[in-house]
């Protein structure tokens, strides 16, 4: 039962992740219509700037082509599968919470580029002329879930450090 | 060790592959530069007549060579 609650819990938490994702993204798109207006100010580190994102992190592999496209598109999938796959059998809540982050992160940049071609961006902090990524909600779920993943192998109840006492 | 080693890499991996963040390697130059209006240059072949009579209607370089040469400029 332990079990099911678990990836239950982390089904859940991708489902949330990703509709969190749509909504901000439908919001910035159709309503404050960030493309259009390209760059709001709110904070003197802080826009919201409008970028379209063809690769992945950082403008990473940009995919210029049909084919990089929905190669990206398939390549993330199969990982997203893979995830999915691994919550199933995961017990611990820390766990699948980091996973489901991960996944509905990871959900909501394929729509994007599965549906427009472009992963929309918009978050952007800055100090000057200096620039972080531009980045928006999935983006953020996926980090928070990876550090999380870091964090669960290190210190969590199947960690590198518990394995090896038990050995 | 190892399994520390391939948990370092292939999560960041993993996730920078996933994630779809934006650089800005370059300055947006529409949001620094303001274009100046496209305006067709004057006529410099229409300048005042006068002073100038070593090329007084001659205005092409072939002008200018017949000119030099037959002292004349064919119309």
């Amino acid at each position: 039962m332990a079990l099911r609650r678990a990836s239950h819990l982390g089904y859940i938490i991708a489902l949330c992740a990703l509709v969190t994702d749509r909504v901000s993204k439908w919001w910035i798109i159709d309503i404050l219509d960030l493309p259009e207006r390209g760059r709001v100010v709110l904070l003197p580190f802080l826009n919201l700037r409008w970028a379209e994102n063809r690769g992945v992190s950082f403008s990473l592999l940009t995919a210029d082509s049909e084919v990089g496209r929905w190669g990206l598109v398939a390549a993330t999938l199969l990982i997203v599968a893979g995830l999915g796959f691994w919550l199933r059998t995961v017990q611990d809540r820390l766990l699948a919470l980091a996973i489901g982050l991960v996944m509905g992160g990871a959900l909501g940049n394929i729509y994007d580029r599965a549906v427009f071609g472009y992963v929309a961006d918009f978050v952007q902090f800055y100090i000057g002329s200096w620039s972080f990524a531009i980045f928006n909600v999935a983006d953020s779920c996926i980090t928070l879930g990876a550090a999380l993943l870091i964090w669960d192998a290190f210190f969590g109840s199947t960690s590198v450090k518990n394995s090896g006492k038990v050995k | 060790m190892r399994k520390i080693f391939l948990l370092m890499v292939i999560i960041p991996g993993v996730a920078l592959l996933l994630s779809a963040c934006s650089s800005m390697d370059s300055p947006d130059e529409f949001s620094v530069l303001k274009n100046p209006p496209l305006v067709i240059p004057p006529d410099y072949h229409l300048r005042p007549p006068g002073a100038d009579s070593a090329v007084e209607d001659a205005f092409t370089p072939q002008q200018i060579a017949r000119r030099a040469l037959f002292g004349t400029v064919p119309k």
